[in-house]
């Protein structure tokens, strides 16, 4: 008897119409701070990488097939690593959080992997072609391609118009302070210091609203 | 224990459910993250940013490294420690007897003005000097009277790269122009000039150039070496430290009175001061970082302070720009002291980085105490880190000290935490 009034309330339950569920909030303050220590995991890892590259560029000019001024060139762009893979994924964290489009933990290991591999496009180019012009292809195809990633993850031009930006940027920065010499210290760090700057004004729009962060606009 | 009486519990209202204790989450009101993790986090992130404060610290040590290199190259193109001995009456070399190789004189006064100055190359700088000599003093008259030949040469020993210019020897009434060889400078001089009946009076004056030290040989039975110069971090010879010796923000001066009871170079030594070549901003950069970590912490502290007192969540990423922010004042610091004094950098970079920070806090608040709050905590904490870079046989104790105080200030503030 008992078995049987279970399984008449468990068919009136499954004919019953089911409740709107409430989600549970994604980008609530643990998963910043979660997110805000991969990134910067990751970026250490890359940075690693890309000292390995730092070599690569010493003997391929110790080989005379890379110049002595390009392989200081390149070896001194390694060193700006982690800067533009922190910045450019705690950037897309932001815009991910702006624009509610989730971007998971292997599509930011992508994206950095393609940050990294400007460096060895970069190696590779200037030894076939002037340092500057290999500069600006290799910036090309990385803003390029990781410009449509963001779009096919996204799906939003203003997020791939966002991204696309800030890498254009800090490659332009990047730029600039190579060719800099004695003052790319100095230089190098006022425009981090207002990089932060920019970064802590958008983050003062990140309010908690139900549990989760959103940037007020 | 059990002299406690026992707990009663009142019994429940009739059609009342029992009271039930309220819920004491251990978070921060309005947070998704237990203080546990929260803490957690920020100890990962305090190490992660060390690694950026490694990454500094390297390099100030890998310009310190190519700084040091230039400013040996600069110094080798100008001229290294200055070392001078004489003047002496100079005699041959004779292997066979056991005569020194000079007569010395019977007193020797002299005065040198050494004024530093820096040579730049880039960015880099070394510091070298200038030096005006006097040199006095007399020969026994009797010493004259031992030479056989009709003239006898009078020599200073001194490396003659570090001779710019000099001024004719004295004796009596007459001038003998100085000649150079390989590492000194001489003359002759014909005995017929010379006065046997008294003691004989010289005087000549040279300018030299070097870095690194200027030394002067107390050759004579009664030297009186008097040296003065601009140089601010002068370290006087071990072996013969001055009678008498001021060192202040304009420069030094110092004496030595020495004489000799055994004439003889056997017991005569060099006088005189080492200078510093290079620049200390790296070396000053480099101990400033080591007071990174404990200025993260007591920061971190301080914001999670305040977000509990306030019931204002923070985001662990606006910890972590706060964090890169302490970081990029040590970048700051470091590009900014290659321009410009140590001082000034430190002003300068402090000031940006403590009016970030504030202002960040004051509108992620909404409040001005707060941000007055930060200012202050930043403001102390820098300004210690300052005086202790300055003070060197005091640091540790110092710190010691401001590290106790620092704890009794968390342990105070910690008692204010409490959640609701």
């Amino acid at each position: 008897m008992e078995s049987q009034a279970t399984q008449n309330m468990n068919q009136q339950m499954a004919q019953a119409p089911k409740l709107p569920t409430i989600p549970q909030p994604k980008y609530t303050m643990r998963w910043l701070g979660l997110q805000t220590i991969f990134v910067l995991g990751i970026s250490i890892i890359f940075t690693m990488i890309a000292s390995g590259i730092d070599s690569l560029a010493e003997s391929r000019a110790e080989l005379t097939l890379l110049s002595e001024a390009a392989s200081t060139l390149v070896s001194n762009s390694t060193g700006y690593c982690f800067a533009i893979t922190a910045i450019s994924l705690l950037s897309l964290t932001l815009i991910e959080i702006g624009f509610r489009k989730p971007v998971n933990y292997l599509q930011y290991g992508l994206i950095g992997c393609a940050l990294c591999l400007f460096f060895l496009l970069l190696l590779a180019m200037a030894e076939k072609m002037p340092f500057y012009i290999a500069y600006a292809i290799v910036t090309a195809m990385t803003v390029g391609l990781i410009g449509t990633f963001v779009k096919g993850i996204m799906t939003r031009a203003k997020a791939v118009a966002l991204t696309a930006g800030i890498l254009i940027v800090e490659y332009g920065i990047i730029l600039l302070l190579l060719y800099m010499g004695s003052m790319a210290l100095l230089i190098g760090s006022l425009s981090l210091f207002v990089i932060l700057a920019i970064a802590m004004y958008f983050t003062l729009k990140l309010k908690v609203i139900n549990s989760e962060l959103t940037i007020q606009r | 224990m059990s002299n406690l009486p026992p707990r009663i519990t009142p019994p429940p209202l009739p059609g009342f459910p029992p009271q039930v204790p309220p819920v004491r989450p251990n978070r921060p009101p309005g947070s998704d993250m237990s203080v546990g993790l929260k803490i957690v986090l920020m100890g990962l992130l305090c190490c992660v940013l060390m690694i950026g404060a490694l990454a500094i610290w390297l390099m100030a040590y890998d310009r310190n490294t190519t700084s040091a290199d230039v400013s040996q190259d600069i110094v080798g193109q100008w001229g290294e420690k200055t070392y001078i001995d004489g003047p002496f009456l100079a005699i041959e070399p004779d292997t066979d007897s056991l005569k020194p190789a000079g007569i010395v004189p019977v007193a020797l006064n002299v005065n040198a003005n050494v004024e530093t100055l820096s040579l730049h190359r880039g960015i880099y700088e070394a510091e070298v000097f200038t030096a005006a000599i006097s040199m006095k003093g007399h020969f026994r008259s009797s010493d004259f009277k031992c030479f056989e030949s009709d003239s006898i040469m009078v020599k200073i020993d001194i490396d003659p790269q570090n001779v710019t210019e000099t001024s004719p020897l004295k004796i009596g009434d007459t001038t003998y122009v100085w000649s150079r060889s390989d590492s000194s400078l001489y003359t002759y001089i014909p005995i017929a000039d010379v006065d046997k009946t008294d003691d004989v009076p010289f005087s000549t004056s040279i300018k030299a150039r070097g870095s690194g030290g200027f030394f002067i040989m107390a050759s004579a039975d009664t030297n009186t070496i008097t040296i003065i110069g601009n140089a601010t971090n002068p370290s006087f010879s071990r072996e013969q430290l001055p009678v008498s010796r001021t060192v202040g923000k304009d420069g030094f001066s110092a004496k030595w009175d020495i004489r000799h009871t055994v004439g003889g170079y056997s017991v005569c030594e060099y006088v005189g001061a080492d200078f510093l070549i290079g620049v200390d901003r790296y070396q000053k950069v480099c101990r400033a970082i080591k007071y990174a970590f404990i200025i993260i912490i007591l920061t971190f502290f301080s914001v999670f302070f305040t977000e509990t007192t306030m019931h204002r969540p923070i985001p662990m990423f606006n910890y972590f720009l706060i964090g890169v922010a302490l970081i990029l004042f040590y970048s700051l610091l470091l590009g900014l002291s290659e321009h410009m004094s140590f001082g000034a950098s430190y002003l300068i970079a402090a000031v940006m980085t403590i009016a970030l920070i504030t202002c960040y806090m004051w509108r992620m608040l909404d409040s001005k105490g707060v941000g007055l709050a930060i200012c202050g905590v930043l403001s102390i904490m820098y300004g210690f880190c300052y005086v202790m870079l300055c003070i060197s046989t005091y640091a540790l104790l110092f710190g010691s000290l401001l590290l106790f105080v620092a704890l009794a200030a968390t342990m105070y503030g910690s008692l204010k935490i409490q959640y609701r």
